[in-house]
């Protein structure tokens, strides 16, 4: 047994110790990320006293559980928040299309009123316009998105590649005061707290190997980290969509790529938002591409102001550097294209989708729907000998010279190589690529707008039935109806017989006074069943006869010269309105879904984003009520180490008090 | 369990945030009046308030297109009133044309005043709107309608083109009628042409008007045609436009040697021939403006009348004046009576316009705007909530060991 004063001094040691360690944990009560310490006293049976030991308070379990949740509400979100900006800005008052179009067929409706008036017609073009314009700011803003996602993307990786090196580094240092038995606790809590931002970035696995500390692992096993080498995280071109920006993980000299789907944290949710955002501008443009394309035809199918056949509203949707956009080469192809192009041949049959394109060998391909994730080979398709009897789902191949002709879902896709097309390259197909951008007006002059029929319907003043008729164009593009100019090539007259059930016949009335029976396709349209309400194809146009007819009724078709005051074409744009031009929707409606869609997805979003956050904050507070300062303990605990250094003051004063006693006696 | 003194701060204050957030949410409610701040607060009703809105632009739009109807049809149903009363006027001016006791000059005078009567008419006719157009030109707007041409007559130079409004999701309204409808009304003598590669040889008259039109009306247009044998005879055929023969006996391969006069049903034929022929009978009714009928009753008039015979054709220009202005005012009274059943139609739409858009509005409100009533309690609770756990963490935190130390 050791003498009194040695246990006291000893004891005394110990609690000016543990006073010391209740003040560091005092001090650190606000330090983020700080593990509280403790003392634990032993005694010592042959020299006697107590004697203290540190502990640093931590569990590797709720650690690792903290740094999991961290990165999936890190995804959640970034996810969250972004999509928020989106849902806002599809339904926002200055930039909902909905309402552009609204004030766009209202103006359209004043026009279809009085088609003869200037301002109208002006106020219209200026409403096309401003549509346009509407577009184009949607689609800016989209753009903008985009763009945001990749300086973040880019900002992020600088991130990740700071922490990973502080971790790296923080792992050589821990390693070193461990070997030099010095370990230091500060250190240990300073790499967790960097693992746990890291952890918000992306979602990572935590491996702690021994003496050579923490591993870091992406979710699908890639190293970041391992012991005091860090890799890093860089951008570049996405080699199948080269406007986006794709991450690359280098490590020990090694590149490879880092798949969208594996990455998770603030990194996840921003990828997962761009394919949302992707989602929302191929709408966006299809709907810009059936708009302008619909707008295009109907004034090509009207005359305007001037007795003039209608020209195109807005710029060609199939303009040659449109149809060149819509094609990209995938980076890493061995063929070199000498032309490559999609042209659009139905609007109103393309999905909204982006495809892939790839040469499955010396004559096959394979077609890659990539939003539904279909694939198309070209075995199931049907191979034809010449261009023009491509229709869809059909295709023109001659492998030798390396020319490809893909027709499908309403448009064509055009390859030409030099030489033949290497097996495993492909080709990435955007079909509404820039629509909503490229959305400009052709027309300058409001008296250009094609708000009248071309062809002038008139029934003979004493006709005795009740027949009324209407004509439609039925080719706008060519105008085989009108090959010389304000005339309708020819002019013709529909006349009817006294059979029974009534016949009627269609004449060639070029000459007045001599009309020949009209020849449609090879057969003269002569003593032809009457049937009321069906519509007679002629050249490039219809007509429909309604009503009944008696004999010597007679109607006659001419081109509509002067017919300023006709409003037909104007209401036949008025109808689209309602029309479904859009994979098989109203635009109005097709983008009421759209919002519908990026709401409910955003709501979710937000959703997870509570429950996800709530999830992280309860593992926060497992961990942070096993290893955070408590005042009142360590308050209890000052007063407990105060007490028993007073005591072991007192066995020294108790010690010095026992040798002057001894000493008076001596 | 234990807890930390971070956690104590930390998740009264994480709780007083989320309060504060619900709050500024359900002041933005309130203040806004908007229940949905961004389609995520309801995507389906987000959804909706963009279709509904598209519903009440076009409503709204309809409505104004009604009153763009309405403006229309009530200047067309005064420019025809007043015609009426002009034709009402040339009708009285007849009537007294057809005393026998007047002079010459008082003739003269009448036909004067039925001139000026016919200017006022046509310059109604080719009434124009504000905007320059004209009303009763059919599809040619910018065309003057009835011009007179060199022989002093009235010609129509519109066409049969009638204006649609949109006024309803699926109900287009005619707004105006062609000048061709209203003032053509009054028809002339029925006139027969040929059509074909070579007439020349052939002649037609109609020699009966009733025959002829009851033959053109159940016949349709004839055919009649002429071929020749190998010895230079000829025959003709006379058909229907079924290609049935006329006639009883029937008209068919009549030998006949030129020149042939044929007569049938009021319609006399010369045939000629140099060859064979093959020719289409067409059938017209010219119709005439009652312009044409006033010009042409001041024409006789102002024939001065010497004997019983002048005094006759006096009488019968006033006779056939008067049936024609009937046949006319006939004619304006059904455009009149059309307009008003059009303006009914109007007034119907309107009416159901008015109830659809209330209908829309109302839901429009009830998915869009805020319930007062239940925002202002939800934020009273919200305060509620808010301020306890403000005076709980003064509690609590105010609370510490140290205090009791000394």
């Amino acid at each position: 047994m050791s003498n009194l004063l040695n246990i006291g001094s000893q004891s005394l040691q110990s609690n000016t110790y543990a006073l010391s360690v209740t003040g560091q944990n005092i001090a650190n009560v606000n330090t983020a990320g700080y593990s509280r310490q403790t003392v634990e006293f032993s005694s010592h049976a042959a020299l006697g006293g107590s004697y203290t030991s540190l502990e640093r308070v931590t569990s590797n379990y709720l650690t690792q559980q903290v740094w999991a949740d961290q990165s999936v509400y890190s995804k959640a979100d970034s996810y969250a928040s972004k999509m928020e900006v989106l849902d806002n800005l599809l339904a926002a008052d200055g930039t909902n299309l909905s309402d552009a179009l609204d004030s766009y067929f209202s103006a359209l409706q004043n026009a279809v009123d009085d088609p003869t008036s200037s301002p109208n017609r002006e106020l219209l073009l200026a409403e096309l316009e401003a549509l346009g314009n509407s577009f184009q700011q949607m689609d800016r803003l989209l753009e903008d998105q985009q763009n945001l996602i990749d300086s973040q993307l880019e900002s992020s990786a600088d991130q990740v590649n700071q922490l990973a090196a502080n971790i790296a580094y923080l792992n050589g240092a821990i390693q070193q005061a461990e070997a030099q038995g010095n370990p230091d606790a500060a250190l240990l809590d300073q790499r967790d707290e960097l693992v746990g931002e890291l952890a918000e970035y992306l979602d990572l696995q935590v491996v702690e190997q021994g003496s050579s500390g923490y591993s870091l692992y992406l979710d699908n096993g890639q190293p970041l980290v391992v012991g005091t080498t860090a890799g890093s995280l860089s951008t570049t071109f996405d080699s199948s969509d080269l406007t986006h920006t794709a991450l690359q993980l280098n490590f020990g000299g090694q590149q490879s790529a880092v798949h969208d789907d594996s990455i998770g944290g603030l990194i996840g949710g921003l990828l997962a938002y761009r394919s949302d955002l992707d989602g929302a501008q191929n709408e966006v443009d299809l709907m810009a591409l059936t708009f302008i394309d619909s707008m295009n035809q109907q004034q090509l199918a009207g005359m305007d102001l001037n007795s003039e056949m209608g020209s195109a509203l807005f710029n060609d949707i199939n303009s040659s550097s449109l149809m060149n956009g819509r094609l990209t080469p995938t980076l890493d192809n061995t063929t070199s294209l000498s032309k490559g192009w999609v042209e659009i041949t139905d609007p109103s049959a393309l999905t909204g989708a982006e495809y892939e394109l790839e040469i499955t060998g010396s004559d096959s391909f394979t077609l890659v729907d990539q939003s539904s994730g279909q694939s198309l080979k070209s075995s199931a398709m049907n191979q034809v000998s010449s261009l023009d009897q491509l229709t869809d789902g059909s295709y023109y191949a001659d492998w030798n010279s390396g020319e490809l002709v893909v027709a499908v879902d309403g448009m064509q896709i055009h390859l030409e190589a030099s030489s033949v097309l290497a097996q495993g390259d492909s080709f990435s197909i955007d079909p509404t690529h820039d629509a909503a951008a490229s959305m400009e007006l052709a027309l300058i002059d409001g008296s250009q707008l094609a708000l009248a029929s071309p062809i002038r319907v008139s029934p003979a003043s004493d006709n005795q039935g009740t027949l009324q008729a209407s004509a439609t164009v039925t080719d706008p593009t060519s105008s085989t109806f009108t090959t010389t100019e304000k005339a309708l090539s020819p002019p013709l007259e529909v006349v009817f017989s006294n059979s029974e059930p009534p016949t009627y016949s269609v004449y060639d009335t070029s000459d007045p006074d001599n009309p020949v029976p009209l020849v449609v396709d090879g057969s003269p349209l002569t003593d032809q069943l009457y049937s009321s309400g069906e519509a007679i194809a002629l050249n490039g146009f219809s007509i429909t006869l309604t009503g009944e007819a008696s004999p010597g009724d007679r109607i006659s078709f001419s081109y509509n010269e002067n017919g300023v005051s006709d409003n037909r074409n104007a209401l036949a744009f008025s109808a689209m309105q309602s029309e479904d031009l859009m994979h098989g929707e109203s635009w109005q409606s097709a983008y009421a879904s759209l919002i519908e869609q990026v709401g409910t997805d955003t709501k979710n979003a937000q959703l997870q984003s509570t429950a996800s956050l709530s999830v992280l904050q309860s593992s926060e507070q497992a961990k942070a009520s096993l290893v955070g300062v408590n005042l009142d303990e360590e308050a209890a605990k000052l007063v407990q180490y105060q007490q028993a250094y007073q005591a072991s003051a007192q066995l020294i004063s108790t010690s010095q008090t026992l040798f002057e006693t001894l000493l008076d006696a001596v | 369990m234990r807890i930390s003194t971070q956690q104590i701060y930390s998740q009264s204050v994480f709780n007083m945030q989320q309060s504060q957030v619900k709050l500024a949410e359900l002041n933005e409610q309130i203040a806004t009046g908007k229940r949905i701040q961004s389609p995520s607060d309801d995507p389906v009703g987000a959804a909706q308030i963009v279709a509904l809105n598209e519903e009440l632009a076009q409503l709204e739009k309809y409505e104004s297109n009604i009153g763009y109807a309405q403006n229309s049809l009530d200047l067309e149903e005064t420019v025809i009133e007043d015609i009426n009363i002009a034709m009402d006027k040339m009708s009285e001016l007849a009537v007294q044309a057809g005393n026998t006791t007047l002079s010459d000059n008082d003739r003269q005078s009448i036909a004067n005043e039925l001139r000026e009567l016919t200017e006022y008419v046509a310059g109604l006719m080719n009434t124009q709107t504000a905007s320059g157009e004209y009303i009763f030109a059919g599809s040619q707007g910018h065309t003057q309608p009835f011009v007179q041409d060199g022989s002093g007559q009235y010609q129509y130079q519109g066409d049969d083109g009638q204006r649609e409004i949109q006024v309803g999701a699926s109900y287009l309204m005619p707004m105006g009628d062609a000048g061709a409808d209203v003032f053509m009304a009054v028809s002339g003598e029925l006139e027969v042409s040929l059509l074909g590669s070579d007439t020349s040889h052939l002649t037609v008259s109609v020699e009966d008007q009733d025959a002829a039109d009851a033959l053109f009306n159940s016949s349709g247009d004839l055919n009649l045609s002429i071929t020749q044998d190998g010895g230079g005879n000829y025959s003709y055929s006379l058909l229907d436009s079924a290609g049935n023969p006329l006639g009883d006996p029937a008209l068919s391969n009549i030998a006949f040697t030129p020149p042939e006069t044929l007569e049938h049903e009021g319609v006399s034929l010369t045939l000629n021939p140099t060859g064979p022929v093959d020719t289409t009978l067409r059938a017209e009714t010219p119709q005439h403006s009652i312009l044409d009928v006033a010009l042409e009753l001041a024409d006789a008039l102002e024939q001065p009348v010497t004997d019983g015979e002048s005094q006759q054709a006096v009488s019968d220009a006033v006779a056939k004046a008067l049936t024609d202005i009937d046949s006319a005012q006939e004619q304006l009274l059904a455009t009149t009576t059309h307009i008003g059943a059009r303006g009914g139609a109007l007034e119907k739409q309107l009416d159901s316009n008015l109830e659809l858009q209330l209908i829309t509005k109302t839901t429009l409100s009830s998915i869009e705007d805020t319930d007062l009533t239940t925002a202002i309690t939800e934020l009273q609770l919200e305060q509620t909530l808010l301020e306890a756990s403000q005076v709980v963490f003064g509690q609590v935190t105010g609370m510490s060991l140290f205090d009791y130390i000394r």
